[in-house]
């Protein structure tokens, strides 16, 4: 009884935003041919009810909920037409040649129940007899049918939402179903430049299932067979749908729009409901314009400051790029650039960070869920990923600003097989130095650069590889004495692989590079060259089966053999009477397989459960100490030292990380989360400063130095109004952190080849809870949110010796009770906007002075416990304007200009507090880092 | 090796942002009301043959109180005792200062220091080897070109390699003059006279001396060298066209060595007190010293028990060695008066004013501080080394 039947779409010229709607068809038309199931006979049932005064969207969807029709329309331009309607025993056509008398309201209602509803001009449902010798569609209307003349012309405005109506065909009758369902796959990308879309959402209604895209924008989706309107959303760009009718696995690329809320009149019903049903929890995803957003010092827009915005992420001053996530201390954080491990996202010491924002394309940070894919970091994971390049043309950009130049080119190499993006950043901070009054530091130099290199080629349907080449370099000479470097160097290649429609893997090679020194040749007997440097390669293998909807499968494997030199101090010229001091290397591999599934129990209540076991082995050659059992770590409580040679396992840890997570929808926008998480981290920063610095050396775990371990148990609560264009939600948290490493009193951590002598075990935990409200389109957009978290630490080491505040629990440096952040973004018009960033804090902990003394000849000062105290509260407002040159899509250059001030109050919040003693008196004084209005001025140019 | 230089770094890159900004402020901290009144040990025994040792103790002071005055502890006990039995007991000198006999100690023993306090709470030091301190080789100085400031170095080695942590303090003495040279004195009841002829130029207040005791903690290690060797550690800084070498300056450096733990103990105490303040700060650290208190093992004891050998070497810096070195201008107008009679003895009251000279019946005065080096701190007094 199903035949072949071919049908005419009619397309206009308006953008539409709508689930249901229709094109307004104007001058310029298209035919689109399209094969589709004729449906079942066409609804015959009749209709009862009063319709007063209803809204016809309403109306519509009364008539939908009695019946099989799906209505096809335009709110705009129904939203003033009312339905005044008594219905007895009415077919739908008697009923709307009723409702439409009298007004410019036309309808067709299609074979497959369709109704179309058109201003002036009706809807051909069928092609003309002479085409297909059947007719099956109805029309109505005041008009005469109108027979419109197909062209080949298809306007930009006009292709979107021509697509949006369009309807797909996805496989073939004979295709591959399993149990009634088939498989969609395919990529989701930008229509300008056709860059992958990271996290967007593709899902159905009706029944209420979905994807989230991934790094690359491919998703795989398990559709029941017959037809659907599928919907997709992503941040910052314009939702759009797909009609389809699923016959058997098949493929689909969507491009999307980018969202400039100003260009468009027609209403927004966005559908972005993807914190309410994606299963992840603590997952913030930001994209570059949000990033770009925030007003930034300098007008640098910055990816670490902008994190800093973010619910359960605190930092402990302004000068440090060091951030911690929900009570995790800063080396707690896994830094991924495309899958590179960034140890050092910094440049000039932590003002600002290593990531040039024209190659990003955005940052997703996990807080709670970590997903078990990813380990080695007890806290969090940050992923910033680069963009891949415009696929469709050679274009560039470049930016001026006070402290940075800087310069991006992107392409395709290959036409549709190849894209490349390169960038570079250099900083010209010299001048700043040379104009300091004062003298003694006309003498210093300055300087950073960074570059990025990305590639993506598409080898074919089912292979694509992809290259990404990172590099960070900074330099500080201090008066012509000291000279400091510091950079990181990083490549790794990815190779994806599509094995069939549901399972595909990734398979990624990567080395990461890490290097400090320091030198001075000022006094030739001491001069010296200072150095550390560490290296890790590392391979992992990631798959991804979805074997059906219910089911989505992750699992792989990974390897990282990490090298660490962690210190050598050697003499510099003839003179120099420096021992040479080489602490030995030291290796590691640190291994993992996992396993995850994201199992949908019911349309509401969703389940991941995920186990990931990490095994780790330090390694020789290496000398180990053994020490006397029960007493202190001490030189002299050395018993002995073992050698170890090359390659032989000194020590082995091995343990399972637990993943769990699960998600229940009471309503369409409401849902409550819940997860719980262990992590294992394998290497420690010691740092015995507040801020971590980029001397700070990382330590391997060995078999006087324990992993650190971690758990944390978070449950959320999400509602979405006004259409989900309002995102709020509740989140807390409880987490546990073992074996984190606190220092003794004049610890020495350089050049120690016995570091386990000088630090101590700490336990913490920390506690918090989130409150977010976000709007996520509109002219104003934006999000405030208020976190109350407390993150305690505990000296508990039977054998540390001294023992912090005797034992007891203490705050962290970063320990903010709490904290506000307000982001505000208006638009204007299309040209101009305004954003607005407010932050309170309370102030950190500080050990303050409680008395002072004479000894030595000078007064000193005695320090109460150890953050006992706080530093006043931190407040700072910035402001920012942009405006973009004008829209014209064909001229050459696009430019755009920034301007704003940051701490627009000028208050002087204290980053530290601290006592000095000048010429024998004790004297308090606090040190700000921008105390003052800081006005900033930057220049972009696209091309 | 100074990874603390990073701090200094930090400083200069907010300085960076806004050159023009301070961003530096005093800050009073909240009231912090309680005093935890602690002891406070000072003092290192001096195991040089027929050396005396002082003691000061005293008690710690709130941090809003005024400085400088510390609290004394007098009325203690306090005895050195060595292992091999002796036992020397200081003299109560009052003002919490106590003082040995001149001692001879035996170096190859161990020492410790009891005290009880008025109050009966006994305090015992661990018992510490005695240190032997090499010769200071030299005291250097070198004025840097672009600042013009003076810095004063010590170079020191130990051809032994026992020494490796150094500890040096020093007291510098200057003389200077007062801008305007008067030939008048005042005698005890501010009558006005010529000094030259009359009684001595022991009145004149036209030639000073003064003297100043080191107050920062100064350290230095050589274990990072292949020999135990210092080279141009720096004690002190002079400021351009300061007063202390307007004429001539001398410093008296004394050094000694220090165990590795108590150079632990100073670093922390330099730390806490002299290197905070920028990016990349430590943490302060708990200061735990060698002196532990038997009646409440819960109360911290602030001090460290050092026992050693202490050497001493002399500099001078003339004011013909540096360049640039003039301590004026000053300010200093002078005031008449045509009261005074002629080579007579004359009062004048307002004592911020002092007598320059005499023309014909008229009298001169300039400021007090002009014409009387002592109103600048020092003393009449030649040192006896000059």
């Amino acid at each position: 009884m199903q035949g072949l039947y071919t049908y005419l779409l009619l397309t206009g010229h308006r953008t539409i935003r709508s689930t249901r709607s229709l094109s307004r068809v104007l001058l310029t038309l298209t035919i689109l041919v399209c094969t589709v199931f004729t449906a079942a006979a066409q609804d015959t049932r009749t209709i009862d009810g009063d319709f007063n005064d209803l809204p016809f969207p309403k109306f519509a969807d009364r008539i939908e909920s009695i019946t099989h029709y799906h209505f096809f329309y335009d709110p705009a331009e129904v939203d003033s037409l009312v339905i005044n309607i008594k219905a007895r025993q009415a077919h739908l056509s008697d009923l709307l040649d009723l409702a439409f008398k009298n007004t410019v309201f036309h309808y067709a209602i299609d074979p497959q129940n369709n109704v179309y509803i058109t201003r002036r001009n009706a809807i051909q449902t069928t092609l003309p007899s002479l085409l297909t010798g059947d007719s099956t569609g109805t029309t109505g209307g005041n008009d005469s049918l109108t027979t419109f003349t197909p062209t080949n012309t298809i306007p930009a405005k006009a292709l979107r939402s021509s697509l949006e109506s369009k309807l797909f065909e996805i496989g073939t009758t004979g295709g591959k179903t399993t149990q009634g369902r088939a498989t969609l796959t395919g990529y989701i990308r930008d229509i300008r430049s056709g860059e992958a879309l990271v996290g967007a959402a593709v899902y159905l209604d009706n029944p209420p299932i979905g994807v989230i895209t991934d790094q690359f924008g491919y998703f795989s989706l398990q559709l029941p067979i017959g037809r659907h309107t599928l919907q997709v959303s992503s941040a910052g760009m314009k939702d759009t749908k797909r009609q389809l009718l699923v016959r058997s696995d098949g493929k689909l690329n969507i491009e999307m729009e980018e969202f400039i809320p100003s260009l468009i009149a027609a209403t927004v019903v966005a559908e972005k409901r993807s914190n309410i049903k994606a299963l992840q929890m603590g997952v913030e995803r930001m994209n570059i314009r949000t990033i770009k957003q925030i007003p930034a010092v300098l007008g640098e827009a910055d990816v670490l400051r902008a994190v800093l915005t973010l619910p359960g992420v605190t930092s402990v001053g302004e000068a440090s790029t060091g951030f911690n996530v929900r009570g995790g201390s800063a080396d707690q954080n896994l830094i991924l650039f495309n899958d590179a491990t960034i140890y050092n996202p910094s440049h000039l010491f932590g003002f600002f960070s290593a990531f040039n924002p024209d190659i990003i394309k955005g940052v997703e940070l996990y807080k709670s869920s970590i997903p078990e894919k990813y380990g080695g970091r007890l806290s969090s994971v940050l992923d910033v990923t680069t963009r891949d390049g415009n696929s469709k043309q050679l274009s560039g950009n470049a930016g001026i600003g006070p402290l940075t130049s800087k310069l991006t080119l992107e392409g395709p190499l290959v036409k549709d097989k190849t894209t490349f993006i390169l960038s570079g950043r250099t900083t010209y901070a010299d001048w700043l130095l040379k104009a300091l009054p004062d003298k003694e530091y006309s003498n210093s130099r300055a300087s950073f650069y960074d570059g990025d290199l990305h590639i993506a080629h598409t080898i074919n349907a089912k292979n694509s590889l992809y290259l990404t080449g990172y590099l960070s370099n900074d330099q500080f000479r201090l008066n012509a004495d000291t000279l400091y470097k510091y950079g990181n160097r990083n490549v790794n290649v990815k190779w994806k692989h599509i094995f069939n429609s549901k399972f595909y893997g990734v398979a990624t090679a990567g080395l990461d590079h890490y290097q400090y020194s320091q030198s001075s040749d000022s006094n030739p007997v001491n001069a010296y060259d200072f150095s550390y440097r560490l290296d890790q390669s590392s391979f992992h293998a990631d798959f991804n089966y979805t074997p059906g909807n219910r089911n989505a499968l992750d699992f792989g494997l990974s390897s990282i053999y990490y090298r660490f030199q962690p210190g050598q101090n050697v003499p510099v010229g003839s003179q120099s009477l420096v021992i040479p001091d080489i602490v030995p290397r030291e290796q590691a591999l640190e291994s993992a397989a996992y396993i995850g599934d994201q199992y949908t129990i019911t349309p509401s209540l969703a389940l991941n459960v995920g186990l990931r076991y990490s095994f780790y082995n330090y390694l020789g050659p290496h000398d180990v100490y053994t020490y006397e059992s029960g007493v202190p770590r001490e030189t002299a409580s050395i018993l002995d030292t073992l050698h170890y040679a090359s390659g032989k396992n000194i020590k082995t840890y091995q343990g399972p990380e637990y993943r769990v997570s699960l998600r229940y929808t009471l309503s369409d926008n409401t849902s409550v989360k819940l997860s719980y998480n262990t992590l294992r981290q394998y290497i420690h920063l010691l740092s015995n400063t507040t801020a971590i610095s980029p001397a700070d050396i990382w330590k391997l775990s060995d078999p006087n130095i324990l992993p650190q371990l971690g758990s944390q148990i978070s449950l959320g609560f999400y509602q979405n109004f006004r259409s989900n264009t309002i995102e709020t939600s509740i989140e807390g948290y409880y987490k546990t952190i073992q074996h984190f490493l606190d220092y003794k009193s004049g610890a020495n951590l350089l050049l120690n080849p016995h570091i386990e002598t000088d630090v101590i075990n700490t336990k913490g935990k920390a506690y918090g809870i989130e409150f977010l409200v976000k709007k996520t389109t509109g002219k104003l957009n934006g999000w405030l949110s208020y976190t109350w978290s407390r993150t305690l630490l505990k000296m508990d080491d039977p054998i540390a010796g001294e023992l912090i505040n005797n034992g007891n629990y203490y705050p962290a440096s970063f320990d903010k009770p709490h904290s506000v952040n307000l982001i505000g973004n208006y638009r204007f018009s299309q040209r101009y906007s305004m954003s607005v960033n407010g932050v309170y804090s309370t102030g950190r902990p500080i050990t303050l002075p409680i008395a002072t003394f004479d000894l030595g000849g000078g007064q000193r000062v005695y320090y109460s416990d150890r953050n006992q105290y706080r530093i006043p509260d931190y407040f700072r407002a910035d402001l920012s304007f942009t405006m973009e040159g004008n829209h014209k899509v064909h001229q050459r250059f696009h430019n755009s200009w920034s301007f704003g001030v940051y701490n627009l109050t000028a208050r002087k919040n204290p980053y530290s507090v601290y006592f000095t003693e000048e010429n024998g008196v004790i004297k308090g004084n606090q040190l700000s880092i921008f105390g003052t209005a800081i006005p900033f001025l930057s220049y972009n140019i696209r091309f | 090796m100074r990874p603390y230089a990073l701090y200094y770094l930090a400083a200069l890159m907010s300085l960076l942002l806004y050159p023009s900004m301070g961003c530096k402020q005093a800050f009073t901290p909240p009231a912090l009301r309680t005093n935890p009144d602690l002891l406070v040990i000072d003092g290192v025994v001096n195991a040089g043959t027929g050396a005396t040792t002082t003691f000061t103790l005293s008690r710690t002071q709130k941090i809003g109180d005024s400085l400088g005055a510390h609290t004394p502890e007098p009325g203690a006990q306090v005895t050195i005792k060595g292992s091999n039995g002796d036992s020397y007991t200081l003299q109560d000198q009052g003002n919490g200062n106590y003082q040995s006999t001149p001692l001879s100690l035996n170096l190859a023993e161990k020492y410790q220091v009891l005290i009880t306090t008025r109050n009966g709470s006994k305090y015992q030091s661990d018992a510490v080897p005695v240190t032997t301190a090499p010769p200071i080789d030299s005291l250097g100085f070198k004025q840097d070109d672009s600042s013009g400031n003076v810095t004063i170095s010590i170079n020191t080695h130990d051809p032994a390699a026992n020494s490796h942590y150094y500890r040096w303090f020093f007291t510098e003495t200057w003389e200077y003059h007062a801008p305007l040279m008067s030939e008048l004195a005042l005698d005890s009841t501010g009558h006005i006279f010529y000094a030259i002829d009359s009684l001595s130029q022991a009145f004149l207040v036209y030639y000073c001396w003064r003297s100043d005791n080191s107050t920062d903690i100064l350290l230095g290690n050589s274990t990072a060298l292949g020999q135990d060797r210092i080279s141009q550690a720096p004690l002190t800084v002079i400021p351009r066209a300061s007063q202390k070498i307007q004429i001539r300056y001398s410093m008296l450096a004394s050094q000694y060595v220090l165990t590795q733990p108590a150079y632990q103990y100073w670093l922390i105490l330099q730390k806490n007190t002299q290197s905070l303040g920028t990016l990349f700060d430590p943490q302060p650290s708990q200061l735990i010293g060698n002196y532990h208190c038997l009646t409440n093992a819960n109360e911290p004891v602030i001090g460290y028990l050092s026992v050693g050998t202490i050497r001493q070497l002399r500099t001078f810096i003339s004011n013909s060695q540096v360049s640039n070195w003039d301590p004026g201008p000053y300010d200093c107008p002078t005031r008449t008066t045509d009261k005074g009679p002629t080579y007579d003895i004359y009062t004048y009251a307002d004592t911020a004013w002092g007598p320059y000279y005499f023309s014909g019946n008229t009298l001169y005065l300039s400021r007090r501080t002009c014409v009387d080096c002592r109103a600048q701190g020092g003393t009449l007094q030649k040192p006896s080394f000059w």
